[in-house]
């Protein structure tokens, strides 16, 4: 049953693991933001070998606050399922330096069966610390300037499976599955680019289940490669 | 701005409006033009070194239709053992696994064919739709209809209920709970069934590979759930399963099943058995002995 190990990658990143941290720095007051997502685990696919898979999802920002940006991303690809994910969340600096800062990101991950009305309710809270190691302003005659952030970041991301029982009324031994990131940001005035490696549920043996997940760790856990892009709209406020 | 949300909006419900199922990753099929049995050169599914030998005399190259939609669909399947005396043997049906086709799972009918001796059984296999030489494309329903149009076929020969054995490898599993759990609806009602690796059900399967505990219906539409119709079986059972198989793992699938069956049920787990290897590392006559004793017994 070869092919069932793709199938069981599919299950996993359509809905847990398909995007990367989001608003690792929050948007200034009033700012209004798109992003798009791209990227997935690394999965083994017979014949072609390992590649992160090509999962994709839409968001929209607004920063209430300097510190505070609330966000909603749709998930595009579980969209293709027929089953609606919708990401509804936060992103709240809680401590800022300098040069560096510690950001919260909770979230509710809200996904509905459209067919069948079946649906799951996963929260989801990451937290990230970053480092703008790089940083360049500059000002034209024109009295535009030029700017240019490069930052590095990392974190944990965790997600909450609340639900007791399984299929056949087995037992979720999966409450708390978390997963840990590293990641670049490259700021370019109103565009953000970002890149990302997780390393997805390691506490997780990826053996015995019908998935073949090539990871850092070996018989543990999965890797992730994602990859987002976001453009500040112009500021209303 | 708005221009933008319009086309997104667009966007998604034309991604909405053709909704992907993940139901074809169950299938592993491959075509054939031709059956080459023991001419095949490739993958196979146990390796019997020459031993197990079968008279082409006793091979039969047999077929039946089905309907699919309106249409006809040719279903093609190997009977080793005399046509003439079905109506006084006992047969053993066997419903292979989701993997190629026939010629990968010949060895196991060869093996069969030699339970007691050479011969003393009747053993059909099929493949079903999309498999090797049989028609059509792959999906749960028409599983189930080749599997009926099996059992006609043993019927139309003169086989009765009592002297049908259904044996039923991982894939295989489904269709053989599902006629011993709802016998009314096919042929032929098995006098005992055997399930090798069975597994518990696609939503079983969705939820083990996913971590998460979400309902099949996400991502299949299959509705097999060998865990819930197995409740209804009341023919004995012999579960055979490796415990090393890391596929479909005794504990999440094979277990699951069993503790599910009422009596009578018996279980032979094999320490270091892989999922296609059980035969193979319990040692092939030690397999025989034990099938043929659940069988007698």
């Amino acid at each position: 049953m070869r092919f069932l190990g793709f199938f069981g990658v599919l299950c996993f990143l359509l809905f847990a693991a398909c995007a990367p941290s989001r608003y690792i720095k929050p948007l200034e007051v009033g700012q209004h933001a798109v992003q798009v997502n791209f990227g997935g685990p690394v999965a083994k696919i017979p014949g072609i070998g390992a590649i992160p898979m090509p999962l994709t999802s839409v968001g929209y920002g607004y920063g209430l606050k300097n510190n505070l940006t609330l966000f909603g991303n749709l998930h595009t690809t579980s969209l293709l399922f027929g089953v609606g994910q919708l990401e509804l969340g936060a992103a709240w600096r809680c401590w800022k330096g300098e040069r560096a800062g510690v950001t919260l990101q909770p979230a509710l991950n809200s996904v509905v069966d459209l067919y069948t009305g079946a649906n799951r309710f996963w929260p989801q809270l990451d937290g990230n610390f970053y480092w703008d190691y790089r940083e360049i302003r500059t000002k034209g005659k024109n009295g535009k300037g030029f700017h240019k952030t490069q930052s590095l970041y990392g974190g944990i991301s965790q997600w909450f499976d609340p639900y007791r029982t399984e299929s056949q009324g087995r037992k979720n031994e999966q409450f708390w599955i978390p997963s840990l990131q590293v990641g670049h940001l490259w700021e370019r005035n109103r565009w953000v680019f970002q890149g990302e490696l997780k390393i997805l549920a390691p506490i997780y043996s990826n053996q015995d289940i019908v998935v073949n997940y090539p990871s850092l760790l070996g018989n543990r856990g999965a890797m992730g490669l994602y990859f987002s892009a976001t453009y500040h709209l112009k500021n209303y406020e | 701005m708005s221009k933008y949300f319009v086309l997104l909006a667009v966007a998604i419900a034309l991604l909405f409006s053709c909704r992907k199922r993940l139901d074809a990753f169950l299938f592993n099929q491959s075509a054939l033009s031709s059956y080459s049995l023991d001419a095949y050169s490739g993958e196979k599914c146990l390796n019997l070194g020459g031993l197990y030998t079968v008279p082409d005399s006793m091979i039969h190259h047999v077929s039946w239709a089905i309907q699919e939609e309106g249409k006809e669909v040719t279903v093609h399947g190997i009977y080793v053992g005399n046509l003439a005396e079905i109506a006084t043997d006992t047969v053993l049906l066997f419903c292979h696994g989701n993997k190629d086709h026939m010629d990968f799972y010949w060895q196991r009918q060869k093996l069969f064919s030699h339970l007691g001796n050479l011969g003393r059984f009747g053993v059909l296999m099929f493949d079903y739709p999309g498999y090797g030489m049989s028609e059509s494309k792959p999906t749960e329903a028409n599983m189930y209809n080749s599997t009926e149009g099996a059992l006609q076929w043993l019927k139309n020969h003169g086989l009765s209920d009592d002297r049908l054995v259904m044996y039923g490898f991982s894939l295989g599993s489904a269709p053989v709970c599902e006629v011993a759990g709802n016998p009314d609806q096919f042929s032929l009602r098995p006098h005992k069934i055997v399930l090798e690796a069975p597994f518990a059900s696609a939503e079983i399967l969705v939820q083990d590979g996913g971590l998460l505990s979400m309902p099949g219906s996400f991502l299949v539409d299959l509705k097999i759930d060998n865990a819930t119709e197995i409740k209804k079986v009341t023919v004995p059972l012999l579960w055979i399963h490796g415990e090393d198989d890391t596929f479909l793992t005794l504990k999440n699938h094979g277990q699951l099943v069993y503790d599910h069956k009422p009596d009578p049920k018996q279980h032979l787990l094999v320490p270091g058995g892989e999922h296609e290897t059980t035969p193979y590392v319990l040692g092939y006559a030690e397999y025989l002995s034990r099938l043929l004793a659940f069988i007698e017994g």
